[in-house]
């Protein structure tokens, strides 16, 4: 079996935080590089991917795989990935659970998957050939998404666990996302937790939703809520396998201390709960309290 | 499905657009059956996607159209529908289609042709990026010959290096752009420029004179250095042919560009290219990556 060490709390990379991430290493135990930010890149990306790879573990987070596509894996993009996991000796790639593309068309959004037999046949044949092909430990990331695709004959979470099981693959579990569905799709995001198998659980995403025409939406641009938090809270006892959790940030950032701060938070919760050993160990000393997003409430 | 018109008739079932879709039966019931309201907004999120990618590849564009490129980015984005592979290939897409736009409507300022030119090159530049040819090109060296042999060579220009020439100087308004500061339009000055890709992958770009850009432009990968040298003297000297200190002015020309890596040069004997990537440092400002 592939080895995935833990890896503590960290952060989404981000060109807007670079400064502040490497003025503060002590503050950051990981970070999380968007895979397509250095892939078909000019030559100075793979050298800043390799710089932040002396400083920092890595990981890294694809969005255009695709994995749901009804079309062979695209192996040279892969390979790609591969030659950057390598030379930043990542510990792990993921990607997401949804299609972004199909032949000679780009959606360039993260569009959900019909929650059936035949896709979860589709992505378990496509996460054995990505496995194959890419010699690292892979991990799928539900999604938040806005609509059911039909024709779906399962639930999420049945789907999900059945990906799982089969394909073998580890979940990247993305609580907001979670709670974003759970609130759109009127379902108890508690009980979708208790459904999945969370002993497949590696790395879990947080980051905070805007609100919009009914909607919660992935926008990556407010702090985590404190409802992502108790899910965490929750959850986290329950992931033997849980090696590592980072925020995303991709809009209206914050100064840095804000972000320092809620990772800081979420280290006490998993040191409160005693999460792996580990993550009690990597906690540090009592953060100031931070004003999070008291907002969120099933609307 | 991003055509807000197509969406709704193909919604409504009108048989026209199904056709013009390409959708099955099956596949029109499965759409219809999607939650109408959170389909739109999808739509509209895809939308705003390729909006986003299509804008944050032209920075300096984007900055000095200010809002008025946004009706612009959205005509643009609802006729692509969706026919890029690659998310590179949106803003390149992009700044065509704007450079149309602007043949039709000359903007002001009228130093936004430049600057969009600009970006239009530096992504084309980038766009074409391979790294085994960059680690292949990188390996080459560049071999001393003597000035009889040089004539002979046939220079050509490489993948990475353009030789633009611009209606003014676009120096000051990119720099005060770049800062986010509203550029003054320059008054027209024809100026000469050499953009070009660094070994690391960033743009950098040089003034250069206008013989020069028309050597840059003569090499063309056919004509030898000594018929390149006889085009331009009748072009700049005409009914001067024996004029031997433009010829001795082409070769210290071409030597110099050929030892900076800014062409390369095909012998006639049969060997490979020589060619090289520029190290950094060669612009008189460097810059990161257009996007």
């Amino acid at each position: 079996m592939q080895e995935v060490p833990f890896l503590g709390v960290g952060l989404s990379f981000r060109k807007e935080l670079k400064e502040g991430i490497l003025a503060n290493p002590d503050r950051v135990d990981f970070l999380e590089l968007i895979a397509d930010q250095y892939v078909d890149q000019p030559p100075f990306r793979e050298l800043e991917a390799n710089e932040l790879a002396q400083k920092f573990p890595l990981v890294i987070h694809g969005v255009d795989l695709s994995i749901g596509t009804d079309y062979p894996v695209d192996t040279a993009y892969l390979k790609k990935i591969r030659k950057l996991a390598d030379s930043t000796q990542a510990k792990w790639v993921s990607d997401h659970l949804s299609l972004t593309r199909v032949p000679g068309n780009r959606l360039g959004q993260l569009t959900p998957l019909p929650f059936s037999k035949e896709t979860v046949k589709l992505v378990t044949r496509h996460v054995q050939d990505v496995q194959e092909i890419l010699g690292y430990p892979f991990l799928l990331e539900n999604i938040t998404y806005y609509f059911v695709v039909p024709p779906s004959t399962m639930t999420e979470a049945q789907f999900v666990t059945e990906i799982v099981r089969d394909s073998g693959c580890w979940l990247l579990l993305d609580l907001t996302n979670l709670l974003n569905n759970a609130v759109n799709h009127k379902y108890d995001a508690f009980e979708f937790l208790d459904q999945i198998p969370l002993d497949r659980v590696v790395q879990i995403h947080l980051a905070g939703s805007s609100y919009s025409r009914k909607l919660w939406l992935d926008t990556h641009n407010r702090p985590v809520p404190a409802d992502v938090l108790k899910l965490l809270e929750y959850a986290a006892p329950k992931m033997p396998m849980l090696k590592a959790v980072n925020i995303e940030r991709d809009q209206d950032f914050p100064a840095i201390e804000e972000l320092f701060a809620e990772l800081d938070r979420v280290r006490q919760i998993l040191a409160r709960h005693r999460v792996p050993d580990n993550f009690a160990r990597a906690a540090v000393s009592p953060a100031p309290e931070i004003s999070l997003d008291s907002t969120r409430c099933n609307p | 499905m991003t055509d807000p018109n197509l969406r709704r008739s193909l919604l409504a079932g009108d048989p026209e657009s199904i056709r013009q879709a390409g959708l099955s039966p099956e596949e029109l019931i499965r759409i219809q059956d999607i939650d109408r309201e959170r389909l739109e907004l999808f739509a509209e999120m895809v939308m705003g996607r390729r909006l986003n990618d299509a804008i944050e590849g032209l920075p300096l564009t984007a900055r000095l159209m200010g809002e008025s490129l946004h009706p612009l980015a959205l005509e643009f984005s609802r006729d692509s529908n969706g026919e890029f592979e690659k998310r590179h290939q949106v803003p390149l897409a992009f700044a065509r289609f704007l450079q149309d736009q602007l043949r039709e409507r000359p903007p002001t300022p009228a130093c936004l042709i430049d600057v969009l030119l600009y970006e239009l090159i530096s992504l084309e530049i980038l766009n074409e990026f391979d790294q085994a040819t960059a680690a292949k090109i990188d390996g080459a060296s560049q071999e001393s010959l003597s000035d009889e042999d040089l004539l002979t060579t046939i220079p050509f220009q490489l993948p990475y290096i353009r030789a633009i020439s611009f209606n003014c100087d676009i120096f000051p308004v990119i720099k005060a752009l770049r800062m986010d500061q509203p550029p003054s339009d320059p008054p027209p000055e024809p100026t000469y420029v050499i953009v070009l890709m660094n070994s690391l992958g960033a743009i950098e770009k040089s003034k250069i004179n206008f013989p020069t850009l028309a050597f840059f432009e003569a090499c063309d990968g056919k004509k030898s250095l000594s018929q390149i040298t006889a085009s331009l003297l009748s072009k700049f000297h005409p009914g001067d042919s024996a004029n031997s200190s433009f010829q001795k002015d082409c070769i210290a020309l071409c030597r110099a560009l050929a030892e900076r890596h800014l062409i390369g040069l095909e012998l006639k004997t049969g060997q490979p290219p020589a060619e090289a990537r520029p190290a950094t440092g060669f612009g008189q400002e460097e810059s990161g990556p257009c996007a």
